[in-house]
């Protein structure tokens, strides 16, 4: 890795309980706070070191506890974890609005945090007032706001009310024009809290793109979101924190797969990925599904395989009964959404097995265009072609699958196999453009 | 350009380049207070001229006319604007100074500056409008036919003295305010004490010969009445002595109030 521009070093942060809890009163405290100087002239150690403190009593929790990892140059990092885990605490400490209580960072080059969209709006100034104000707060000088106003009123597309008082704003226009400034942020380090999930899903893909953009003209980009398909689509590497420290950092994939068994039990689920019809159970099945598995190019077993590469699905089904003009059916899931739905049907013609006999199905497919992340396979039989999967004469059998990013370039739920060509047009461009102002 | 975090008390940054580099934000903020103060009212900026004298009215009929309280010779009105004018400065700053880190507590736990911009906020916009106000000064002054002279050059000085107390004091209450909300209910009592310790209405020549230094430990005490006798010829000189202990009382409550500040800012967002 080439010099680290973000470097956090045994990072550990607690806070006493008492703090926490609603303000004390004066006088309930003033015998404490007298005594306070006494006790340290008498010696009476301060704050103990993470190791030694009593750190299972009531009294303290630590937040973060020895923390250490570090960014490279251009790095754009997820942080995941549950809540409480310590990931805003981190960022708090990262953008210097709490002190760490052990260990340090270091941080080289200009560093701008969002841990909230349109910080300091004040509902009385128009959205012009505004933009000025909280560009200050995130730390742009006047000059660089009016040199970007233009563009920032642009990307919020609010263009009419700008100079509207911010309290007639819908809250969707507040976060529009606080996410603008922000998108405007020219620092090279950027910390950035739970924000993409703000606004309507366009603003919300359009911030994604912007997040993006700022990855790829080398921003070292730390953030932290709940939302794992951005984290897939972003970031190459997350760090996972629970209960204070770093549980896992590693490549995206591997880091939020173990998450996601952390999070609902031991073995990997697709609780995420398939809804619930097709999990259903299925009582007295005519047909059992039995050895499915995916196999990579290599033709060997694999649970995960690089996305656009060769793959196959083989599974058999054992009949209990006699089925005839029966339907196999195969469905990938991706966070309860349908990437692909195909039918036996449509490529073997009506499945007639007779009871105690097994069939093997072998699905080839020459590239499995699938986006990277996970997904599920679910396979069913059911009696007829075109009957709904609430009448499966088989168990739902799922196969989760892990595709990884492999060579392929873009994002999103699938993989297009494509190649681009670009030729020289005939004739010239009929409409003249205004020029940029 | 490198930062360097570290555990609370071992990172003391230069507060002075610290402040300059966040120059920016301290405009913006100042702006901010000064351009929603009067959204949305009929008269505006105007208020801050109409305030004081409303209270000087005030302060005439009862005082001045009912109550025949001494005004060394001065016309009344202009003598209680005199004293209003720092003394409103003084209390605005007090009592916005102290509140003004909870009340901008979203921002304290959201953005990192150094906490002193938000008194410092207060102190600028309050300072706005003293000097806006102080239009109203110079016309009473001219219809008493009373002109400026050459000391009025050192009324900025005791301005000063007026706002290094009230800062010093709203620092300590502000960080005091982040940990106990009884603060709110102290500062309308000390407010109101503190304005009759001042010889805002009254000359300071009522109090006892005896009892003179220790109402000299008021730092108002010396800042009206120097502001009254730098502003208006023919007002009683002012007790040097006294302004003297009025001064060093201002400059000590300002460096523990910055000590205390500066030594429990970083905490601030962990206690909100």
């Amino acid at each position: 890795m080439p010099h680290a521009v973000i470097c956090i070093e045994g990072l550990s942060k607690r806070y006493r309980l008492g703090v926490r809890e609603p303000y004390g009163l004066l006088s309930e405290s003033l015998g404490r706070a007298l005594s306070r100087p006494f006790r340290r002239l008498l010696g009476i150690p301060p704050a103990p070191a993470p190791q030694t403190a009593p750190a299972g009593g009531p009294e303290w929790i630590w937040a973060l506890r020895d923390v250490s990892f570090e960014v490279g140059p251009g790095e754009v990092i997820g942080i995941v974890g549950r809540n409480g885990a310590g990931k805003s605490t981190l960022l708090k400490i990262l953008s210097r609005i709490t002190a760490p209580t052990a260990g340090q960072v270091r941080m080289d080059g200009r560093v701008s945090s969002l841990l909230e969209v349109g910080t300091g709006f004040h509902p009385e100034l128009t959205g012009r007032e505004n933009v000025y104000l909280n560009g200050a707060i995130l730390g742009m000088s006047r000059r660089e706001t009016g040199a970007k106003f233009d563009r920032i009123v642009e990307y919020a597309e609010i263009a009419p009310f700008i100079d509207t008082p911010v309290k007639f704003y819908s809250s969707g226009m507040k976060v529009r024009l606080g996410f603008a400034v922000a998108a405007h942020l020219d620092s090279e380090i950027l910390i950035v809290d739970e924000v993409l999930s703000v606004g309507d899903l366009a603003f919300r893909q359009k911030s994604f793109e912007t997040i993006e953009r700022m990855s790829e003209t080398g921003r070292t980009i730390l953030f932290v979101t709940h939302n794992v398909s951005v984290l897939e689509q972003l970031s190459a590497r997350c760090v996972y924190l629970h209960e204070g420290g770093v549980r896992a950092d590693g490549s995206t994939e591997e880091v939020l797969a173990l998450y996601r068994r952390d999070l609902f039990g031991a073995a990997p689920t697709d609780i995420d990925d398939v809804p619930m019809i097709y999990r259903r159970a299925v009582p007295d099945p005519l047909v059992a599904i039995e050895d499915m598995a995916f196999c990579g190019a290599d033709g060997q077993p694999a649970d995960s395989v690089p996305a656009g590469a060769p793959a196959a699905l083989s599974f058999d089904l054992a009949a209990a009964g006699d089925v005839e003009g029966a339907d196999v059916h195969v469905v990938f899931f991706r966070e309860r959404l349908a990437l692909r739905s195909d039918r036996g049907h449509d490529h073997l013609g009506p499945l007639s097995v007779k009871k105690g006999e097994r069939r093997r199905i072998e699905i080839a497919y020459p590239a499995l265009t699938l986006g990277p992340g996970e997904a599920t396979a679910v396979v069913f039989v059911v009696p007829r072609p075109g009957a709904p999967p609430d009448q499966a004469i088989s168990p739902f059998h799922l196969l989760r699958l892990t595709i990884r990013r492999g060579d392929q370039r873009g994002r999103g739920l699938v993989a297009l196999p494509q190649s681009w060509r670009v030729d020289q047009a005939p004739g010239l461009a009929r409409r003249q453009f205004p020029a940029a102002e | 350009m490198s930062v360097v975090i570290a555990p609370e008390g071992c990172s003391r940054r230069r507060l002075g380049h610290e402040l300059w580099s966040f120059r920016g934000l301290f405009l913006a903020l100042v702006g901010r207070d000064l351009g929603v103060r009067y959204k949305q009212t009929l008269v505006g900026a105007l208020w801050v001229v109409l305030q004081p004298v409303a209270l000087m009215l005030v302060f005439t009929v009862f005082f001045g006319y009912l109550g025949r309280f001494s005004s060394d010779g001065l016309p009344y009105p202009v003598f209680a604007l005199c004293g209003l004018l720092p003394w409103q400065l003084f209390a605005r700053a007090l009592n916005e100074g102290s509140v003004s880190v909870v009340a901008n507590g979203g921002l304290v736990q959201k953005v990192y500056f150094p906490r002193i911009l938000l008194p410092a906020t207060v102190v600028v916009s309050a300072l706005v409008d003293f000097a806006v106000a102080f239009v109203a000064v110079i016309a009473l002054m001219a219809y008493y036919g009373i002109a400026l002279t050459a000391t009025s050059l050192l009324a900025p000085l005791l301005v000063a003295l007026a706002i290094a107390t009230s800062l010093g004091i709203s620092l300590f209450f502000a960080a005091l305010y982040v940990r106990f909300r009884d603060i709110r209910h102290v500062l309308p009592v000390l407010t109101q004490v503190w304005f009759f310790a001042s010889p805002v209405f009254y000359s300071p020549s009522i109090v006892p010969d005896g009892y003179r230094t220790v109402y000299g430990l008021n730092p108002m005490v010396g800042v009206i009445e120097g502001f009254r006798w730098a502003l208006l010829p023919g007002a009683r000189p002012p007790d040097w002595s006294m302004v003297a202990v009025s001064a060093v009382m201002a400059l000590l409550l300002l460096g523990i109030g910055l000590a205390y500040f500066r030594r429990h800012e970083a905490t601030f967002a962990d206690r909100l």
